[in-house]
């Protein structure tokens, strides 16, 4: 990946701005997620608490919730490396 | 157990000393992990690059063992099965009666799209376990044992890269419009997208909103496995030692930052274990998932 070929480059030139976009557009897109997939799995032990009889079926849509939203996070890291590639 | 403790942390042992080998050399770049370059002679046809390179390498691989052990084990069934036996009929049943016959109603359909979702599964999952496998495929740095001198291990998966995701998810994409359009007639498909119960002039966005989303879907179809697997080998690259060879690159490479290597290899083995027992297989299995669903959808309608 040429980013890590810019970092040292980054810290030379006091470009740090594509670093603060990196960091930021990940760290923020991972808030959303970070909820979203604790909601899931905490949902998950609350329906089987009280339905241990369908566990199976709710483990199988579990990971279907899971990686669904936890998908959302790449998605901000590689708009994050849009930006720090594209910009300026 | 302790042959497969030996067994497992051979290959492991081998790739955390690749990256602090590195600071013996003048030059390491551990970004090169990810570039694709041509092995050999470079072939171009027009303006296609057509040369040999790691990821057609590990394509290679990932064809030849998904094909020569799905086959091998195909050809050895017992009615008493083994324990690689019994995983494969676990895989079977999973492609078969959960994710395409779950999703798709239609029998006859879910009969046709069996054989291709579940290879798509196999497939992605012997390219994403193999990635997390060190293979000596960095060819850019040698080690010599004895008077041979065999490429760097390196970690690297065919799902790494971006075209291999956007090829498979444009199959699937393609293969559920066209078995939508069969099934229903282009024009019957194509007001399917609107959901039940949305009539009038509230339709007109609403299909636009819809149509948008079915474009979408090739998107993050594709993103969402390239992405989870390039990020994992990544974490792995820089909890591996990337992260004190950057540091020291600039600082004129000094040796005492290799030390951070104590802090991080853990964790970046403990990255590994997660990766191989939870993200490999569950990128494979939500690829299938959604391509069938897509399919189930297209041919069911809302």
């Amino acid at each position: 990946m040429e980013f890590l070929d810019a970092v040292p480059a980054l810290f030379a030139q006091g470009q740090d701005g594509k670093a603060i976009a990196l960091g930021l557009g990940t760290g923020l897109g991972a808030i959303g997620p970070g909820a979203g997939v604790g909601y899931i799995f905490g949902k998950v032990i609350e329906s089987i608490t009280r339905q241990p009889e369908m566990r199976d079926e709710i483990q199988s849509m579990m990971w279907l919730g899971f990686a669904l939203t936890e998908a959302i996070v790449f998605y901000a890291l590689l708009m994050s490396f849009v930006a720090f590639f594209l910009a300026g | 157990m302790t042959r497969r403790l030996a067994a497992l942390a051979t290959p492991l042992a081998l790739a955390l000393a690749a990256p602090s080998a590195a600071f013996g050399q003048e030059k390491f770049q551990p970004q090169n992990e990810f570039k694709v370059e041509p092995i050999g002679p470079e072939l171009k046809l027009g303006p296609v690059d057509m040369s040999f390179n790691r990821f057609v390498l590990y394509l290679l691989i990932t064809a030849v063992v998904t094909c020569g052990v799905m086959i091998y084990i195909a050809k050895r069934m017992e009615g008493r099965p083994n324990r690689v036996q019994t995983a494969v009929e676990a895989a079977y049943d999973l492609t078969s009666n959960q994710i395409t016959r779950g999703n798709i109603g239609n029998a006859k359909v879910a009969a046709r799209w069996f054989p291709f979702i579940a290879t798509v599964f196999l497939f992605i999952w012997f390219a994403n376990m193999i990635g997390f496998i060190p293979l000596p495929t960095n060819f850019e740095q040698s080690i010599e044992i004895g008077p041979v001198a065999i490429p760097t291990f390196a970690l690297y998966a065919a799902t790494a890269n971006f075209s291999f995701a956007l090829v498979l998810a444009l199959v699937v994409w393609f293969s559920y419009h066209i078995e939508g359009i069969r099934a229903k007639g282009p024009i019957v498909y194509v007001k399917g997208w609107v959901p039940e119960g949305v009539t009038g002039i509230m339709a007109v966005p609403i299909f636009f909103i819809e149509a948008l989303s079915q474009l979408l879907r090739l998107g993050s179809l594709s993103a969402r496995l390239f992405a989870n697997i390039l990020a994992g080998h990544m974490l792995l690259l820089l909890t591996a030692g990337g992260m004190a060879v950057i540091l020291a690159s600039q600082s004129g490479m000094s040796p005492t930052y290799a030390l951070l290597n104590i802090v991080t290899i853990p964790v970046g083995v403990a990255f590994w274990l997660f990766e191989i027992s939870l993200v490999a297989t569950l990128q494979a299995y939500i690829f299938a998932m959604l391509s069938s669903i897509y399919l189930g959808e297209a041919v069911e309608g809302h």
